[in-house]
């Protein structure tokens, strides 16, 4: 990043080349459209270039890079007037129907019971507030540490404890339900 | 061996090539510059408002309004310039505040418009005119001084807050209200509401139509 904030451009491919992966990835779980995850990732590394002389090089990026994406994400849903949401579905359930084998249907049963788990996963973090949602979304499932999910949700770190600690029990006892049969 | 093609960075060094000239060097300036810039800007027009047509009863106006006033004002354009020109690794403020800080401008405005006087102006100064239409040379003058100030919040910003054009708008109208505050000694309410007040309503209604459209 020093060597980008002093004008090195190869350096910024290199930077694109780490980080804007995680981001897609990041950005299509939430989006749910291919097209909208890349305008958002090019969007960010665009704000990035802007704001290069805010960035002290003495801080690491990636978690000035996350805040910057963390807070278009919640621009373009506000923008759409919904809540953002969270694929959590490991699996083609279609694909179920095309099992030929035992094993591969016993195989393709355990996908879709945890499939099924992942719905009710996701349909659980959505009813979380909005602060408990985004802390858990970045420490579970995109397995950031506490300290860098303090840095990209903008609050301390013991803040950011409480709410997952309070998101993270409130899962445990929506889970903990029967599910709904389908 | 040279990386191979990325499309979706090719894409992204376009669009940072067409970036170039003033408003690009503005928008890449450190954060506490460009607040420096829009400070700047705003204390050129309201000491140019000062300076070339100063208040006529400057002597004779109550010190303490005065002073109360001009804090106020600060206070509310400082909190307009930190979020307008909020940098974006900071967690973005929400999506209402920008309303209810507008809304809640507004409102403060009035009640300093409205506010009784602790003093008997000169009955010339409590003359507002045909149903306060006088002030509309007011609103117009507030508006032109305002304007700059927001054209400068519209380039220094980054385009990353969908409501940073609002926060510009406040600025815009109490930097406006400042100006006139130091310039026109007119006291009567009617003027100050259509005067002097409406210059921050002016602004909200730009606002508000560009964003229709």
């Amino acid at each position: 990043m020093e060597k980008y904030v002093q004008g090195d451009q190869e350096a910024f491919r290199i930077l694109f080349a780490r980080y804007a992966p995680v981001l897609m990835g990041m950005m299509s779980r939430r989006l749910h459209s291919e097209a909208e995850a890349r305008d958002l990732v090019q969007q960010t590394f665009l704000q990035l270039h802007r704001a290069r002389l805010d960035f002290k090089l003495d801080c690491a990026l990636k978690p000035y890079l996350f805040t910057i994406a963390m807070n278009l994400l919640r621009a373009r849903h506000r923008a759409k007037g919904r809540r953002p949401e969270l694929s959590l579905e490991p699996v083609e359930l279609n694909n179920l129907h095309d099992a030929q084998s035992a094993q591969d249907r016993s195989a393709q049963l355990e996908q879709l019971e945890g499939a099924e788990l992942a719905g009710r996963v996701r349909a659980a973090v959505k009813t979380l507030p909005q602060d408990q949602r985004e802390v858990i979304e970045l420490h579970w499932f995109e397995d950031r540490p506490f300290r860098e999910v303090a840095n990209v949700v903008g609050a301390s770190l013991s803040a950011v404890k409480v709410r997952a600690h309070r998101g993270y029990n409130r899962l445990r006892g929506l889970l903990k339900e029967t599910p709904e049969t389908a | 061996m040279s990386a191979p093609p990325d499309p979706l960075f090719d894409a992204l060094q376009a669009q940072i090539a067409r970036e170039r000239g003033p408003s690009a060097w503005l928008k890449s300036r450190p954060t506490w510059m460009r607040l420096a810039f829009a400070v700047a800007a705003i204390i050129g027009v309201v000491l140019f408002a000062m300076l070339v047509v100063p208040r006529a009863d400057l002597s004779e106006f109550p010190r303490d309004r005065m002073a109360s006033t001009v804090v106020l004002l600060l206070v509310l354009l400082s909190l307009s310039l930190h979020y307008g020109l909020r940098a974006m690794h900071r967690k973005a403020p929400p999506g209402w505040l920008s309303r209810t800080f507008a809304f809640g401008v507004l409102g403060l405005l009035l009640l300093t418009v409205l506010n009784p006087l602790s003093y008997q102006p000169p009955t010339k100064l409590l003359d507002h005119g045909f149903l306060g239409l006088t002030g509309l040379r007011c609103l117009a003058f507030g508006c032109a001084l305002g304007l700059p100030v927001y054209a400068l919040m519209r380039v220094l910003d980054r385009g990353a807050f969908p409501e940073a054009a609002t926060f510009a708008a406040t600025a815009a109208g109490l930097t406006g209200f400042f100006a006139l505050h130091m310039h026109c000694p007119m006291v009567a309410p009617l003027h100050l509401l259509l005067g002097h007040a409406a210059v921050l309503l002016a602004f909200f209604a730009f606002v508000w139509v560009r964003d229709r459209h």
